[in-house]
């Protein structure tokens, strides 16, 4: 027992703790706790406010900034601010805030301190649980991570072997590209020589009128109006000559030679009807299968229209090499993005914050729902979060994750999503999200406080911090 | 704001016809048809049109009505507003009547007002008891009444005689037009004010040449804006002209779309002719004020109150038209609205974050999504299951609800009020008998018609406890949308020719209809209780006599610094014409007020009567704790503040039950002969104690603030917080974000609570703290009332008023004085601190004689810098005497 304790006059309003900076000086004064004067004793708690910082009247309503101590035998003492006492509420459990306002609280702290201990208890329960499987998740979670991660290192260096590899193959394709792109110009250039006759430069319309090739119409010569078809102007420069009529001419010299060679071909099969004389409905079956094979094989000519002209053998070599460069680099280049990719993903797992101990990858992946009336609320950590009507298929956007937004020392309390869909006549759609202790991960409520401003409340084991680990802190 | 969608003077036929007349319409008395009986006058006009009945009436207190009608042989009787006047108005009988050839002379009764009733041309001059010229009805002769007729095959007809259209909308009158109009020239004053309720200038602007006249057709105008005449939601049509120690009121008493064309001119003093031969002054050039009034039916029928102070004024309209009767406490704290609080768990999460944050708050608001899909008197069951729980959960911290409680009734025969409403006929009609119907928030809707004589009985049933189910006397109401807005209708309000009972046309009482929704509201509200507790209703749109029944706030405004700014001059323009608990949204409607913008209109809304945050569906949370630490500081003061003035309001509002006279005061109610405050509007009075010049314009933080010295120069004031005495005229002040400058007057005593608590009732029976500003003669004086806060039982004695007095005797002695001077309520409060500022030097010793009680000394403190002596724990009862003698 301590004897100064004994000795200790009580302080309305004042918690034991805190009874010997109130007790009076040897001359009965009291000094206010910012020092900023002396009073009588008898001034302590007399129903007036005479020190600045409110500390001597810690008992009254008198003083607007001090606060009252209600003991609460059996739950939790607390402090209320004294505007608080004898005001006709009962703010205390043992109703000690109200002695003078004719009001007569019942005192309810055994009954709240027996509901607190069950409700601790409940809570410290599902922290527990929680809290374990919290540690299961971290040890996934940073499973996850260091996978990602230590898959990171041979991806980069095999990233960096092939580097090499990818270059060169990269620079054979241009080489050889180049290589064909040249024969390729030369051979155009070169027939653009021959059809210049007079070897002006430049290719006129007399001298296109000289290949028989684009005589379309079959009637022995080239008209005006089929040289017309190639050459709209007066003369072309080699760039013209080119860019737009090169393909064109090219074609028409192709087609000009296939219909002559198809033509032989008609002409040796006459000669061997007539030898075997088959009656006229096989001569008409034979024409309209040739007919057929005419127009199938114009057909052929016509689709070759969309392709490259026909060049010469070497040029020919020259576009089959670049062909087989362009197929190397393709497959290395498609293993190096690839790779890339992985990379990537791997990198922005290590920069995303998902907890100190990577917990919170555990859910990177996954999506929580809860039905509100007509709609289906879904929350996706680290993705998107969306409403839409129950059982449709796609809904609306409320927004993506875009950080922990918690207060300073607990930042994983809050999560704040953003840039979701444009409201009409308001903001991008958000969310809020309140993260909670509990047993499983579960979306427990979803309100609208303000137009297209959500919040969730997000129960999770992630959210469980080990219950006895807890301190107990002084309400203040 | 669109404003295609409101009629401009030029679309309103009527207003287009009275505006043009250019001519005297020559009408002039028949001197042989004069004839007169104790208190009324009367005589027939004539012009070539038509034949007029014209009545003088004398009544109590410096009042005169001049009424002009059609003669009995109208084949319609016109509409007469009469229930917005208190009662039938006390006639008085006339001194003396001379009817001379040319004019006749009326004296009304003990001397204080006389008319002059010129016979041709007709001119009718009033004047006041010092027998002053203050006012004439017809001077420039535009006395205009369109007489009721039947329509005649093959006549013409003026354009909109008898159809009038404005957009989509016909309007087929069926009496055709019914116009009256008359000017109306106040002699020898510059300035008026009134006209209620305008987003404009405190002092009528000239229109006359510049722009549309002042409207007066209560309208649901969305997003209005600033600095034009255009019609709002309530309608007054009253103004007060004022000059140096002189003022006369004019109440144009009319509840049709009324028009009104202001100008402020010099005139030769030979216009006036021998009527101003008694005008004081040498001067050649008289000033005048003159208002041309039009109306779309009715009356000309003016009360003129001849003063002669403007608080004379301000009584003897209050005794026509009432005064707010005295609110219940809670209603002068702060209330906490939005549009909506979604569910009881957000209502209790508002109530729970004002304690949390240690801030005073005193209702919470639910808007329209609070109920069954618009069906008023019902709740959404998803999300307010509980309602009587809840609304107890939030009295439990002494606070109160208020719902909201609209006039246009779902069209839906599985809602209660449609189906009894309908089955028994109480909806306005459509000339075809058939029920108005029109569109608003809960879709097809119908009008309760408040003329038909059972609508009144069966709405204020609908308030008992047991018939408004989840309502309890913690829940209070708010009549919103009573212009009537109607969606679909002509400016988004009821068609003109609509039918009430009685075949009175909308267009002959539309301005009447929010006033009489509230009134009937009221009703509800006190039978609930049987006539004990005290309502609350705030009401948007109002007429003459709103303030009876409701508050009045000015609508949907804007967050912007625009907005804040003309709070001021539109609370003082309702405030000077009769409706003193007024005030507007906090933080505006519309749109989000950053940071700046919402501490400055707490501090302005914590000096206005009504104080109430209210937001936009579209807007973002704005409960001060979601706000900057700073901010949510500067709004706990302004509330604190506020709470701490409780006492010095709830006395203000009493007082103006007997006097009229509204807390919020321009400066010139309080220094009436002082011609530089004529157009004050930055500036107000709360009572005749504090001076308020709140900071409303944006990165503002030093201000000019006028400080009256008054005639003899010996007016003095004090800084509210600081106590300090302040000198100059015209000063500049440092206004950082967190001050807003405001002074108390020298010569006044302020009760107040500086024990702040949660809400206004838990502080009700709290000690007070008396603030004593001395004036020049060393003196101060003041007046608290204070009762129950919440019932009827002041009627019965049930109250306390004190009154307090400060006396410097000499050089060494002063006393202050507290003497209980009425009431037999059994108060506790007691008197805990007495701060007198002004005190020249300390004092040597102070004591308390209390009734019988041995003198007893009072420790004080005196600060040398500030002159303020600080006197500790008088403990005197508020009911009982007391003296403190200060010894120096």
């Amino acid at each position: 027992e301590d004897v100064t304790q004994r000795q200790l006059k009580p302080v309305k309003g004042v918690p034991h703790s805190r009874l010997n900076l109130y007790q009076p000086s040897t001359t009965d004064t009291f000094r206010c706790l910012d020092g900023s004067q002396t009073i009588l004793y008898s001034q302590l708690n007399d129903d007036y406010c005479d020190c600045k910082d409110g500390s001597d009247e810690p008992g009254t309503a008198a003083c607007g900034n001090a606060h009252f101590y209600c003991s609460n035998v059996g739950h939790r003492g607390n402090f209320i601010p004294t505007n608080r006492v004898n005001d006709k509420l009962c703010d205390c459990c043992d109703g000690s805030d109200e002695y003078d306002s004719g009001v007569d609280c019942p005192n309810i702290c055994d009954e709240l301190g027996r509901a607190a201990r069950i409700e601790r208890e409940k809570i410290a329960n599902v922290a527990r649980k929680g809290f374990q499987k919290r540690q299961e998740l971290a040890k996934e979670g940073q499973t996850l991570r260091d996978s990602k991660l230590k898959d990171v290192e041979p991806l980069r260096q095999e990233r960096a072997t092939l580097e090499p590899e990818r270059s060169r193959l990269e620079t054979d394709k241009k080489s050889a590209e180049d290589a064909e792109r040249k024969l390729q110009d030369e051979h155009r250039n070169q027939w653009e020589a021959e059809l210049d006759l007079d070897k002006s430069g430049k290719i006129d319309k007399e001298e296109l009128r000289q290949n028989l090739f684009l005589d379309e119409d079959n009637d022995g010569f080239v008209s005006e109006d089929e040289v017309n078809a190639y050459l709209t102007i007066d003369e072309a420069d080699p760039e013209h000559f080119q860019s737009l009529m090169y393909d064109r001419l090219k074609t028409a010299k192709r087609n000009h030679l296939e219909d002559a060679r198809i033509k032989e071909e008609e002409e040796k099969e006459r000669a061997r009807a007539l030898e075997n004389a088959p009656d006229d409905d096989d001569l008409l079956a034979e024409e309209d299968r040739h007919d057929s094979e005419d127009v199938t094989s114009n057909q052929e000519s016509d689709d070759d229209n969309d392709k490259m002209p026909e060049y010469p053998p070497e040029v020919q070599v020259a576009s089959e090499k670049a062909r087989e460069a362009r197929r190397l680099f393709d497959e290395v280049n498609q293993k190096t993005q690839d790779l890339d990719s992985r990379i990537r993903e791997a990198e922005d797992f290590a920069n995303s914050d998902y907890g100190e101990d990577s917990a919170w990858a555990a859910l990177k992946d996954k999506c929580f729902d809860r039905n509100v009336q007509q709609y289906t609320y879904q929350f996706c950590p680290f993705g998107q979060n969306t409403q839409k009507d129950t059982g449709a298929y796609s809904g609306t956007s409320l927004g993506s994750f875009k950080e922990w937004s918690g207060p300073d020392g607990n930042k994983y309390s809050k999560m704040h999503f953003g840039d979701g869909q444009q409201c009409w006549n308001g903001p991008k759609r958000s969310t809020d999200i309140t993260i909670e202790c509990g047993e499983e991960n579960e979306l427990v409520e979803v309100t609208e406080p303000a137009k297209c401003e959500y919040l969730f409340t997000f129960r999770t084991p992630l959210a469980c911090s080990d219950p006895d680990k807890e301190v107990i802190h002084d309400e203040f | 704001v669109k404003r295609e969608e409101f009629k401009t003077c030029e679309q309103s036929a009527f207003c287009k016809q009275h505006r043009a007349i250019s001519e005297p319409t020559g009408y002039e008395l028949l001197a042989n048809t004069i004839s007169h009986q104790g208190a009324v006058w009367t005589a027939t006009l004539q012009n070539s049109q038509n034949s007029l009945k014209l009545n003088i009436i004398g009544l109590t207190d410096s009042t005169v009505r001049v009424q002009i009608d059609e003669p009995e042989t109208a084949i319609r009787k016109r509409y007469i507003p009469n229930p917005s006047l208190v009662a039938v108005p006390e006639e008085l009988t006339f001194d003396s009547v001379d009817n001379g050839a040319q004019e006749a002379k009326i004296v009304g009764g003990g001397n204080k007002v006389k008319v002059v009733v010129t016979y041709k041309p007709f001119l009718v001059s009033i004047f006041n008891g010092l027998d002053e010229l203050v006012a004439q009805v017809n001077r420039d002769g535009k006395l205009k009444v369109e007489e009721f007729r039947t329509k005649e095959e093959g006549k013409e007809y003026p354009e909109g005689f008898w159809e009038e259209r404005f957009k989509s909308f016909t309007d087929h009158k069926q009496h055709g037009s019914s116009s009256v109009g008359v000017d109306i020239s106040f002699v020898n004053f510059k300035t008026a004010y009134g006209l209620p309720e305008h987003a404009d200038a405190f002092a009528l602007r000239n229109t006359v040449g510049n722009t549309d006249p002042y409207r007066l057709y209560n309208l649901d105008v969305f997003e209005y804006e600033l600095n034009n005449p255009m019609a709002l939601y309530v309608s007054i049509p009253y103004i007060l002209a004022h000059r140096a120690n002189r003022s006369v009121g004019a109440l144009w008493f009319n509840a049709a779309e009324t028009w009104v064309d202001t100008q402020s001119s010099v005139t030769s003093k030979g216009l006036f002719g021998k009527m101003l031969d008694k005008v004081t002054g040498a001067s050649d050039n008289v000033p005048h004020f003159d208002a041309h009034f039009m109306s779309e039916s009715g009356l000309v029928d003016i009360f003129f109150f001849v003063g002669p102070t403007v608080k004379d004024v301000q009584r003897q309209n209050a005794k026509l038209t009432g005064t707010t009767p005295l609110p219940p406490l809670f209603s002068i704290g702060y209330h906490q609205c939005r549009w909506n609080y979604n569910d009881e768990q957000d209502v209790a999460a508002v109530n729970k974050g004002f304690d949390d944050h240690d801030m005073p708050m005193d209702v919470i608001w639910l808007d329209i999504e609070h109920t069954d899909g618009k069906k008023y008197f019902t709740w959404d069951k998803h999300k307010f299951p509980t309602p009587n729980d809840m609304v107890d959960k939030v009295a439990a911290k002494g606070r109160k609800m208020v719902t909201i409680v609209d006039p246009h009734i779902k069209k839906d025969d599985g809602y209660y009020v449609y189906k009894d409403a309908k089955d028994k006929g109480l909806f306005v009609k459509r000339t075809d008998g058939s029920d108005f119907e029109g569109h608003c928030w809960p879709g097809a809707s119908e009008y309760l018609d408040f003329w038909h004589p059972d609508t009144r009985s069966y709405w204020k049933d609908q308030f008992s406890f047991e018939r408004y189910t989840g309502s309890s006397s913690n829940l209070h109401i708010w009549n919103d949308m009573n212009e009537p807005s109607v969606f679909s209708g002509p400016e988004i309000t009821m068609d003109k020719e609509s039918i009430h009972y009685g075949g009175i046309e909308h267009r002959e009482v539309h301005n009447m209809y929010g006033m009489m929704y509230t009134s009937a509201t009221f009703d509800g509200l006190m039978a609930r209780t049987g006539g004990k507790e005290r309502p609350f209703i705030l009401s948007r749109a109002g007429f003459i006599g709103t303030q009876r029944t409701a508050a009045i706030w000015t609508g949907d405004n804007t967050a912007d610094w625009g907005h804040l700014e003309i709070a001021a001059p539109m609370t003082l323009s309702l405030s000077i014409a009769g409706v003193p608990f007024v005030g507007a949204d906090v933080g505006g409607f519309f749109g989000n007020p950053d940071e700046q913008l919402l501490s400055r209109w707490y501090q302005t809304g914590a000096f206005q009567p009504f104080f109430r945050a209210h937001a936009h569906i579209d807007t973002r949370r704005r409960e001060p704790w979601l706000f900057s630490e700073q901010t949510q500081n500067i709004i706990r003061d302004a509330l604190r503040t506020r709470y701490a003035l409780l006492p010095y309001w709830y006395t203000l509002f009493q007082q103006h039950t007997e006097t009229g006279v509204p807390p919020m005061r321009p400066l010139f109610y309080e220094f009436e002969n002082d011609d530089t405050l004529l157009e004050e509007q930055k500036q107000w009075m709360v009572g005749n104690g504090i001076l308020v010049r709140s900071v409303v314009e944006k990165d503002t933080f030093n201000v000019q603030v006028k400080l009256p010295r008054g005639d003899h120069r010996t007016e003095r004031w004090y800084e509210w917080v600081s106590g300090a005495e302040v000198k100059g005229e015209s000063i500049y002040v440092d206004a950082p974000i967190t001050f807003t400058p405001v002074y108390q007057r020298g010569g006044t005593i302020i009760p107040t609570w500086q024990r702040i608590r949660r809400s206004a009732s838990l502080m009700r029976d709290d000690p007070l703290t008396l603030f004593v500003a001395l004036n020049s003669d060393g003196s101060s004086k003041g007046e608290v009332y204070l009762d129950d806060g919440q019932t009827h039982d002041y009627q019965n004695g049930q109250f306390v008023k004190a009154s307090f007095n400060y006396k410097t005797e000499s050089k060494s002695a002063a006393v202050l004085e507290g003497e209980h001077i009425d009431g037999k309520y059994d108060c506790k409060n007691w008197i805990e601190r007495v701060v007198v500022r002004g005190v020249e030097s300390s004092p040597k010793k102070v004591e308390i004689t209390r009734l019988s009680d041995p003198v007893q000394p009072l420790e004080f403190s005196y600060d040398r810098d500030s002159k303020v002596l600080v006197i500790r724990k008088p403990e005197a009862l508020l009911n009982s005497s007391f003296k403190i003698h200060i010894g120096f």
